[in-house]
């Protein structure tokens, strides 16, 4: 085992490294309708410099890197304060990946190259009113009708759904089935007559998800991705895409956000007190804790990663992966809620990030699979146990 | 960067967990006349043939040239199946001998011709693994020394079967090694024990759940008892890939090698602590009786993370360090 980097993917790094350090922009990114504008102009940016489609394969414009480049990508990303990806988060990790896998030859012409210029947003409408864990539920209805399906129905929580140009949409085409039987994969483009979106605002004070309504929408078959019918299996069949690098950036992003918070408990007092919070032992040592534990976080990234590079296929570790990333998050910045009390209470203060990024940490551990839906995949998959459902 | 063992360590590390399955089962332990000391000889004659005394020792003493990933993936195995603490008496007797220039004796730690028992700064005066010892290994803050044994008294079993333990009073330092590179060893050997607590407290849950049932059902379908086990194997492999990095950082001299080892050990010791605990918990009674594993992987948790220093004493270690290297 060992932790040095070959001499070329030393030198990916530093290219990385000069390059971010030329093109990050200074501004943090803005809320509401201007956040688009924002992240087109990175997407574009990025395609310009080169580094667009980072984990796609060259043959479709990305940039084929290995997945120790990946890595490094996300890690100097991170450390830089680069923009994520935002709006075209879908896009880029999702819907791109699944078209080059699953998508026609006419599919994959129309949209990878737009994807990775930034021109095409894309959401995803998987989850119902009806149906978030249990995603096989759902019951959006797809009839078919010549070359056109025709789609009624309401999927609820997809993000960016006002912004988006195409919709990953997962609908039941056969009547009378159930479950993962019967679903069909189809590209939406968010512009059809019937659609109608209806903005929610989350605790965190932004409006980025929605419920979208459709009311006899009607969509080219040839949009379909995948088999009609067989929806299911397109939809996992981008599962293990990422094989891991995707939790990179929010690793390296979590340790320098606890470095940051024992600089704070350095220089300033628990509330009430006068002493900095270092002092207090009890303030001290759950900081101390945490570093322990994003010491291990990052330990085990690289773990998977050495695994997965040595040829070993990607399975639940993702879960693993994410149980503890989601509950890690949550407990730095509920230690930073605890250290800072009554300065939350005024909103000119530099602590209000500390408190946005608290609520938007319990919002994550919703998204993509609740921990509790995590820790049943972790028992199906990685303990064999009998099944609870 | 490679974090994971390659081909020759797993096929080691498999073989290593094969002989101790057959040599060392834990069904052997709930013998009602079983001679603990006895027990725990017997397996010290079978570790040191198989060289695991000088996994990381230089041949030119009889060692098997392992590195440190090799001796850490050794003393998970060895956690695992809750082996005699006087391998790792031995193995760091042998290291501390060869960092102070005595071959002869690092050699005869490995043959077994020399063996050692154990005591730290954290409860000097009291030793472990004392049966059949000749030698006593000292582990302070910053310092590893070695004396002659001076038993105060005869070998008893410390919290129940899980060491033999002696009074020990001191004698003449034979010889000490100074800075912190061979105490940071001792510790992650800990957290390598340890963390093979923690994988037995979790394979042990796991199959039991499989197997016990109840209300109709194995008592693994109900999500309380797959939660509890989804997160013990969590913290497993959290302390797993913890331990590697420490173990090349301490390897290769990195300058965050303190921060690396003390998380692997804070980890491990509260991994090994809350596993044990929970699988007693998911054993019903039966995880309440010495007819089953789980009191003494409780037991030798306790005492591993106690001979290494309590979480508080971790912690503020670990806040006094500089931050990782990213
Ligand atoms: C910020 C955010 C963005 C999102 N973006 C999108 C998007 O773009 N597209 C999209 O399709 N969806 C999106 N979602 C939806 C997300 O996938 C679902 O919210 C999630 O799968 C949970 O479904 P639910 O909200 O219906 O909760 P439910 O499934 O109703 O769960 C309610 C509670 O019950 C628990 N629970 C449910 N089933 C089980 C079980 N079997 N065992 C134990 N506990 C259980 C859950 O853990 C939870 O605590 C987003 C959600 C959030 C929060």
């Amino acid at each position: 085992m060992d932790l040095n980097w070959t001499p070329e993917d030393s030198r990916f790094r530093e290219r990385v490294r000069d390059w971010l350090a030329g093109h990050v922009p200074p501004e943090a990114r803005p809320s509401g309708t201007e956040a688009v504008a924002f992240d087109r102009a990175w997407q574009r940016e990025l395609m310009a410099g080169g580094w667009a489609g980072i984990s796609w394969p060259k043959e479709y414009g990305g940039q084929g890197l290995s997945l120790t480049q990946q890595m490094i990508w996300f890690e100097e990303n991170a450390k830089a304060g680069a923009p994520s990806a935002g709006v075209f988060f879908v896009a880029q990790m999702h819907a791109g990946p699944t078209l080059i896998v699953m998508g026609s030859d006419a599919q994959k012409a129309k949209h990878l190259n737009g994807i990775l210029g930034g021109d095409e947003i894309w959401c995803q409408g998987f989850s119902e009113p009806g149906s978030g864990s249990d995603l096989a539920s759902l019951r959006t209805k797809g009839v078919v009708d010549g070359d056109e399906i025709v789609v009624s129905g309401q999927k609820i929580w997809t993000s960016y759904a006002d912004a988006a140009d195409y919709q990953e949409l997962l609908i039941r085409t056969e009547p009378g089935s159930e479950r993962h039987k019967g679903l069909t994969w189809i590209i939406c483009d968010m512009k059809t007559p019937g659609i109608t979106v209806h903005p929610i605002r989350k605790l965190t004070g932004h409006a980025e998800f929605a419920s979208v309504f459709y009311d006899e929408v009607r969509i080219p078959v040839s949009n379909v991705v995948g088999e009609i019918g067989q929806g299911w299996t397109t939809a996992m069949a981008t599962l293990g895409f990422e094989r891991g690098t995707a939790f990179t950036s929010e690793m390296v992003h979590l340790v320098l956000r606890l470095e940051e918070l024992i600089d704070y408990a350095k220089a300033n007092p628990l509330p009430g007190a006068s002493r900095p919070a270092w002092s207090d032992d009890e303030c001290r040592r759950t900081l101390a804790r945490l570093r322990a534990d994003l010491a291990a976080l990052r330990a085990m990234n690289y773990s998977n990663l050495s695994r997965y590079a040595g040829g070993a296929a990607p399975g639940a570790e993702g879960s693993l992966m994410k149980l503890f990333t989601n509950q890690l998050a949550q407990r730095i910045e509920r230690a930073a809620i605890d250290m800072m009390g009554d300065r939350l209470l005024d909103p000119n203060t530099d602590e209000q990030s500390w408190l946005a990024s608290y609520y938007r940490n319990l919002v994550q551990a919703i998204g993509g699979g609740t921990t509790d839906i995590q820790r049943e995949i972790i028992a199906d998959r990685v303990l064999g146990l009998p099944r609870s459902r | 960067m490679l974090l994971a063992p390659d081909e020759g360590q797993t096929e080691i590390a498999t073989a290593v967990a094969d002989i101790l399955l057959s040599e060392a089962p834990f069904d052997r332990l709930y013998l009602p006349d079983l001679d603990i000391i006895a027990d725990e000889q017997r397996l010290m004659d079978l570790a040191i043939p198989m060289g695991w005394l000088g996994m990381a020792a230089p041949e030119s003493i009889g060692g098997s040239a392992g590195d440190l990933t090799d001796e850490c993936l050794l003393f998970m195995k060895l956690g695992e199946r809750i082996a005699p603490l006087g391998i790792t008496a031995g193995a760091l007797a042998a290291h501390a001998a060869l960092a102070a220039g005595d071959e002869a004796l690092a050699a005869a730690f490995i043959t077994g011709d020399a063996r050692a028992a154990l005591t730290t700064s954290a409860r000097p005066g009291r030793a472990f693994a004392t049966a059949g010892a000749t030698h006593l290994l000292v582990v302070e803050e910053n310092r590893i020394s070695l004396s002659l044994l001076v038993a105060g008294g005869d070998d008893i079993v410390a919290l129940d079967a899980s060491s033999s333990t002696a009074a020990v009073s001191s004698a003449d330092t034979l010889l000490q090694v100074d800075g912190p590179e061979l105490v940071l060893r001792f510790a992650l050997l800990v957290a390598s024990q340890l963390q093979g607590l923690a994988q037995t407290g979790r394979s042990e849950s796991n199959e039991y759940a499989k197997a016990r049932e109840q209300f109709g059902r194995p008592i693994g379908s109900f999500q309380a008892v797959r939660h509890r086990i989804a997160d013990m194997e969590l913290r497993a492999r959290q302390v797993e890939a913890q331990i590697y990095f420490a173990a090349v950082a301490l390897r290769d001299g990195r300058a965050d090698a303190e921060l690396q080892t003390l998380s692997a050990l804070l980890l491990a010791g509260d991994a090994a602590m809350a596993n044990a605990e929970i699988n007693i918990h998911n054993h019903g009674a039966i995880g309440t009786t010495t007819e089953n594993i789980g009191h003494l992987l409780l037991k030798r948790t306790i005492l591993l993370t106690g001979l290494a220093g309590g979480a508080n004493q971790l912690k503020d270690r670990i806040a006094a360090c500089a931050p990782a290297i990213m």
